[in-house]
């Protein structure tokens, strides 16, 4: 039982970093209809922006460094790209994030090399928290889980309880009225796309040590992402939470449970044929893996399912309006 | 359609045929027949989202799904013939792979066709992903890391056809290019593509009018995943192996950048962009490993300066060009071209010299660019570079600037 709470919680602050990226990328889906493909590339760049600066600036430094860094590319590719193609409608802006998500993957490749990189847990941080039934939890984990809720908390007050706040959502919904009253729309837009790249780079920064940092997380963690706020509903923060603790969840205790669908169906009653090994075919298979081996697969799975039964995601209705 | 538009689509139609057909007879290498079909496989890809992107306004991030399930599918059914003795000729296999894949969509489709638009990207890009993670785990028809193998000379002879040649394996290519293109030919102007295209503008509307928009989308689902189930059992055919990355999300969102990057969904963009992504896949792989690097800075530059696609921008100047005979327009163009090479191979060159430093790919410090032997850690050559990048750039920009009046009046005034 300790071990099943203890996995919960291992889940828990892998869900809460989920969520802190999926809340930048539901921000700039939200506020400016732009499905950023170069989300997961944004989480790459911070992490090793990062460990790049470490040397400098030390890990603390790090997680300053990378959001800003981030943010600053983000800002560029903004006024750069984004803004001239705003007017042809979202389809060229999706394809731009695409494109521009494989040109930072590849630079990264092409600084930092094809394989990973030693963005090691800081001293400090290392270390149990509480051990549960003889397994420890360890610090750096319940430092994610603080850092990510800190960051959310930040962002919900500067955006719901400020006056730019209300600035920024009243420009995106009403941008004419907005502008005329006197603010300047477009930069509210780049502000808005800067600070949910920063959320993701800042992502990078806490994520990297806990997982791997490496080219490849971007496409991982990319794919991922877009699972864990199609499962809540397109565009709402409440939905990309939910999904994140669905997908987080699911993963961190799928690995740590042994057993089948063939032994699930033992324990009912029905046992498959022996005639039927695991290298026999597809559904024998299927029958035979691993509940621990299929982790990976499971978001998608859940993806899946859900949007059979709900097409708009756990939390949100669709209107025709939003089809680009 | 008037007389003289038939006409020249009738024309159209018989160069491709040719275009398609003549190198069969022409006495080429194996190696560049290997090429052809590779070729021709990713012509029907790009083929099957383009259709859907164009015609239904229909963005799929998951057709590696189609052509991946149809490439197992395909190896498996050469493997069952040849185990079997059926006498079923392995030239059929690609039709049968088609037929499988738009099985498949029977079952994947009616989930991601309820809604258009973005709904439609993400739940294609969802399935796709399942599969692709799925499949190494599914030993049993998968063949897991492997994946699965087979031989393309085990089937019956028909007709003298044993496959052994790779011309042999162009000619059957080629043959499955022509009947998509006969059935993209028959889907013009059908009331399924009508209807498609009226799904895209407005599905509300024709919702309203009497037709299910998710039906019209099924159906046009069913033609494209019909599509890249050919490509995908002709790959199988050519490579005679089938592995996971046969599924995985590159495959997928490659056909459609390049789809989208060449333009439309017609037989010529198509095949421009066919000729990019072998291009780039198969030419500038062998010569940079930093290939990606110049796929996405490229794609990065079509969507900025040319959002509608290759084709659309080459038919554009070719219809400007001869609507004015204008030597300066002419002259401008050439200047552009000219400054756009020059910042290429200069930007190429400082990307090439980075990546030799950082990989440490150099035996002596010396690096081939563009046929010069050059020292990587000499700081002539870097500056060299970068100077032929910048002001090469920079004059693209000014005749560039200076051509926009040009190229604008003219679009205004068409």
């Amino acid at each position: 039982m300790d071990a099943l709470a203890l996995s919960a919680l291992n889940g828990l602050s892998y869900s809460l970093l989920l969520f802190l990226l999926a809340s930048g990328l539901t921000l700039i889906f939200s506020l400016l209809g732009i499905l950023n493909f170069a989300h997961g590339s944004f989480y790459m760049l911070g992490a090793y922006l990062a460990w790049q600066s470490g040397p400098w600036f030390g890990f603390w430094g790090g997680l300053v460094v990378a959001p800003l860094g981030v943010a600053l590319l983000a800002t560029a590719f903004e006024v750069g790209v984004l803004r001239r193609l705003r007017a042809q409608g979202h389809l060229p802006e999706l394809l731009a994030t695409f494109a521009f998500g494989v040109v930072l993957v590849e630079a990264a490749r092409l600084l930092w090399g094809n394989g990973s990189v030693p963005y090691a847990i800081p001293q400090a941080l290392q270390g149990s928290l509480l051990t549960l039934g003889g397994v420890a939890f360890p610090v750096y984990r319940g430092f994610v889980m603080a850092v990510a809720l800190t960051a959310l908390a930040l962002a919900w007050l500067l955006l719901w309880r400020t006056r730019a706040g209300l600035i920024v959502q009243a420009a995106l919904t009403h941008a004419p009225m907005v502008s005329a009253l006197g603010h300047d729309v477009r930069a509210v837009q780049t502000l808005v796309f800067a600070a949910g790249a920063a959320l993701a780079g800042l992502a990078g920064a806490v994520g990297g040590p806990l997982l791997i940092t490496e080219p490849d997380m971007a496409a991982q963690m990319g794919a991922l992402l877009f699972a864990v706020i199609i499962i809540g509903g397109l565009g709402s923060l409440r939905g990309a939470l939910l999904g994140a603790l669905l997908v987080g969840e699911a993963q961190t205790l799928a690995v740590a449970v042994n057993g089948s669908l063939a032994d699930g169906f033992a324990y009912l009653g029905w046992h498959a044929p022996a005639t039927w090994p695991a290298s026999d075919g597809l559904i024998p298979s299927l029958l035979h893996l691993d509940l621990a081996r299929a982790a990976p697969l499971l978001p998608y799975l859940l993806l899946v399912v859900v949007l059979a039964l709900r097409p708009q995601g756990l939390t949100r209705r669709f209107s025709a309006k939003e089809a680009p | 359609m008037s007389a003289g538009r038939s006409g020249r689509t009738l024309t159209s139609t018989a160069l491709f045929a040719a275009a398609v057909a003549l190198p069969v007879a022409l006495p080429l290498s194996s190696a560049a027949f290997n090429l052809l079909s590779q070729l021709a496989i990713a012509w029907l890809l790009l083929l099957s989202v383009g259709l859907l992107v164009t015609r239904a306004g229909l963005l799929s991030f998951g057709q590696a799904l189609y052509a991946g399930l149809s490439a197992y599918a395909a190896a498996h059914a050469m493997n069952a013939i040849a185990a079997a003795g059926w006498p079923l000729p392995f030239a059929l296999v690609p039709l049968y792979g088609g037929l499988f894949a738009a099985g498949v969509a029977l079952v994947a489709g009616p989930i991601s066709v309820r809604h258009g638009g973005l709904s439609f990207a993400m739940i294609t890009l969802g399935l796709g992903l399942l599969v692709a993670i799925a499949a190494p785990m599914l030993q049993g028809f998968f063949g897991g890391e492997g994946g699965v193998s087979t031989d393309r000379t085990a089937g019956p002879v028909w007709l003298g056809l044993n496959l052994l040649s790779q011309r042999q394996v162009y000619g059957v290519s080629a043959a499955y290019v022509l009947l998509a293109a006969g059935l993209l030919r028959w889907l013009d102007g059908t009331r399924l593509d009508l209807l498609a295209r009226a799904v895209r503008d407005n599905p509300l509307r024709v919702a309203v009018s009497g037709s299910a928009p998710r039906r019209v989308r099924l159906h046009l689902v069913l033609v494209s995943a019909f599509l890249a189930g050919l490509a995908g059992a002709l790959q199988t055919l050519r490579v005679e192996q089938v592995s996971a990355g046969a599924l995985g999300l590159p495959q997928s969102s490659m056909a459609l950048l390049f789809s989208l990057a060449a333009g439309s969904g017609t037989a010529w963009g198509a095949l421009l962009g066919a000729g990019l992504m072998v291009g780039s896949e198969v030419l500038l792989a062998s010569l940079s490993q930093a290939w990606m690097l110049y796929v996405g800075l490229g794609f990065l530059a079509i969507v900025i300066w040319a959002p509608q696609g290759l084709v659309e921008v080459l038919h554009e100047l070719a219809r400007r060009l001869r609507a004015r005979r204008d030597p300066d327009l002419l002259w401008g163009l050439a200047a552009l071209l000219v400054c756009g090479g020059l910042s290429l191979i200069g930007a190429s060159s400082l990307i090439e010299l980075l990546y030799a430093v950082r990989q440490q790919l150099l035996a002596h410090g010396v690096l081939r660019l563009w046929g010069v032997s050059v020292r990587a850690d000499s700081a002539e050559v870097w500056a060299g570079a970068a100077w032929l990048a910048v002001v090469s750039t920079g004059l693209g920009v000014l005749v560039r600037r200076v051509l926009a009046p040009r190229l604008r009046v003219e679009g205004e005034a068409a």
